[in-house]
């Protein structure tokens, strides 16, 4: 059961219009349930639209999308909101909701069309901020916090959701050190408690504080996947950037150093 | 599982409670406007006169009241309007007037009333179509505009529509009959609710109540509608369907009031304002007060444009005062927050 995967993308081809040039080439790979999964790449790489892709945004041109075993267009799009939750890059919010009202959000594809969060969800919502340990924020106004403390807001939104997959387009962009280290040890933790995480990123060292598997993708084309052991290499990482990088390791960690 | 803070329980009870408490002083605000006006003296009639003068009663009944419902109504669509398009648009300046559909809706009823009959159902849907087809078309353009961010080009947008629609509206008064057409069209652009008789307020009855109703009992959604789409849609909304069904009810029970009472600007931008000021951006309190706190600014207002003169102030003149001393109180107190 362990071993069943999360998602299955094989062959897939995708433009924004039927003219210009691909945005993904021939993507094939596989996530394994319960793991931690990121797709590393350069800016540009094509990580935001593969992410949007898994999401249903949109549709490949070509090529299949698998989700827990079924294809993706097997999933009604309630259903969908029950499997994948979503943390976008950014998020402008343009009134001042507070943390709670924000992360009650998340609580919609368990409500009917007319129906208002209730009791249950308002108490999902309490246990989801003391797990992420921002209760204390509560009603705190979304729109004048810091860009850590959204993340993590951002995040509790997504998990509130209860989805066994969830997707993170780069998490950690914006962070300081000490919040990245909060907000990647946040998804190791829900990836060990059974949660699928996939998290785009452009920055190698994220990758490889957490991840157990590796995407690489350079201009629409995946270079390499597979776990963190085999891909993360100088070769396959100086292929992605496109730059001379050096992987080296000290202790248990993997370090990419510039030449 | 822990027990939630205190806190979230107070709050909500305590926004249910002020609910109430609004829902309270409207009722009260309606007996008070039976109430206020220039007979049998200038702006005092004493509730025993009801009972004793056939005339006082009959006045309340056929005069007051349909005047005080169609104020109520308008208040309540202008408001909810004005929030939804704000929540939709995300864009706490976003208003009717601002983005062509008031201009539109005017520009529909005078168009129905010179070449087509102008009967009441008449001018209401074709308010209702011009009124969007104004909101179509700033949308459109602004999504074209080369100049300025996404706030900017709306308001350019809507400023341009708008203008459109009101050399359209100008060449009609030109062509309309002086005698008969001019006069109803005329009133389209001052705004106000003198000639408001049972008739008119229960052609506008029935789309607008459904329209408020239908926003009510989704206005969860809307919270959703807020969020960037890619997050929307992972909740299981439709982006793009959901809020063009929010639009379109809207604009529907926005043109339906502006058909019965005219271009009355403001209330749709300054009243969700004060909304989400006394209780939250959230919809589920955010909404209903809007529709509470508009229906008692109009209403408030309607009454001083009857009452204050001898003859009648347009009620437009009375809300654009009052709304924009109102929304110059809150851009200079408080951070709107927008991206320009």
């Amino acid at each position: 059961m362990s071993e069943q995967k999360a998602i299955e993308v094989c062959g897939v081809f995708f433009s924004y219009t039927s003219t210009s040039r691909w945005v993904l080439e021939d993507v094939t790979f596989a996530v394994t349930q319960g793991t931690v999964n990121v797709i590393l790449g350069p800016n540009g790489a094509g990580k935001s639209t593969l992410l949007h892709l898994i999401l249903g945004r949109y549709s490949p041109m070509e090529g299949t999308i698998r989700l827990f075993g079924n294809p993706m267009t097997a999933h009604r799009r309630a259903h969908l909101s029950r499997l994948i939750g979503f943390v976008p890059q950014r998020e402008f919010i343009p009134f001042d909701f507070t943390v709670f009202d924000y992360v009650l959000l998340g609580r919609t594809p368990y409500l009917g069309y007319i129906q208002l969060p209730g009791e249950k969800d308002r108490r999902a919502v309490w246990t989801t901020l003391e797990r992420l340990g921002i209760e204390k924020m509560w009603d705190r106004q979304v729109t004048e916090m810091s860009g850590g403390e959204l993340q993590l807001v951002l995040i509790a939104r997504a998990v509130v959701q209860e989805t066994p997959l969830l997707l993170l387009d780069e998490p950690t962009a914006h962070l300081d050190l000490a919040n990245k280290k909060r907000v990647l040890h946040i998804l190791r933790t829900l990836a060990d408690e059974g949660t699928t995480v996939v998290f785009t990123t452009h920055d190698p060292a994220s990758a490889a504080v957490v991840a157990d598997a590796v995407m690489l993708l350079r201009a629409g084309r995946l270079l390499r996947w597979g776990s963190l052991e085999e891909v993360f290499t100088t070769e396959n990482l100086s292929r992605t950037y496109g730059i001379p990088l050096r992987v080296t390791r000290i202790g248990a960690h993997r370090v990419v150093l510039m030449d | 599982m822990s027990d939630l803070h205190p806190g979230i329980v107070h709050q909500e009870q305590r926004f249910r409670r002020q609910l109430v408490f609004l829902w309270v002083g409207l009722l009260g605000l309606v007996g008070l406007s039976m109430l206020l006006g220039r007979y049998p003296r200038p702006y005092w009639l004493s509730p025993k006169q009801l009972w004793t003068d056939p005339l006082a009663l009959q006045l309340v009944w056929a005069l007051r009241l349909p005047r005080i419902v169609a104020a109520l109504l308008l208040g309540a669509s202008l408001a909810a309007g004005g929030l939804v398009l704000q929540m939709v648009f995300r864009n706490p300046l976003v208003e009717p007037g601002f983005l062509g559909v008031s201009q539109g809706a005017a520009f529909g009823a005078a168009f129905s009333i010179l070449y087509l009959g102008g009967s009441v159902i008449l001018i209401q849907v074709s308010a209702t179509i011009f009124a969007l087809c104004g909101l179509g078309f700033s949308y459109m353009l602004a999504r074209h505009l080369h100049y300025g961010g996404w706030i900017l080009r709306m308001i350019l947008a809507g400023i341009a529509v708008s203008a459109f629609f009101a050399a359209g509206v100008g060449l009609l008064k030109y062509l309309a009959d002086p005698l008969t057409q001019l006069p109803e069209i005329t009133f389209w652009l001052l705004g106000g609710l003198w000639s408001t008789r049972w008739r008119n307020v229960m052609a506008v009855l029935p789309p607008t109540l459904l329209s408020l109703i239908l926003l009510y009992l989704t206005r969860w959604r809307l919270n959703v509608l807020v969020l960037e789409e890619n997050t929307a849609f992972s909740l299981g909304v439709w982006p793009n369907g959901e809020r063009a069904g929010m639009i379109f009810l809207s604009v529907v029970a926005t043109a339906a009031v502006v058909s019965l009472a005219g271009m009355i600007g403001w209330v749709g931008l300054i009243v969700p304002h004060m909304a989400r000021r006394v209780f939250a951006p959230d919809a589920r309190y955010a909404l209903p007060a809007s529709m509470v706190l508009g229906s008692m600014f109009t209403l408030v207002c309607d009454d001083l444009a009857r009452t204050l003169t001898g003859g009648e102030i347009p009620l437009g003149i009375i809300t654009s005062l009052l709304g924009a001393l109102a929304f110059i109180l809150l851009m200079t107190t408080q951070r709107v927050r927008a991206r320009a």
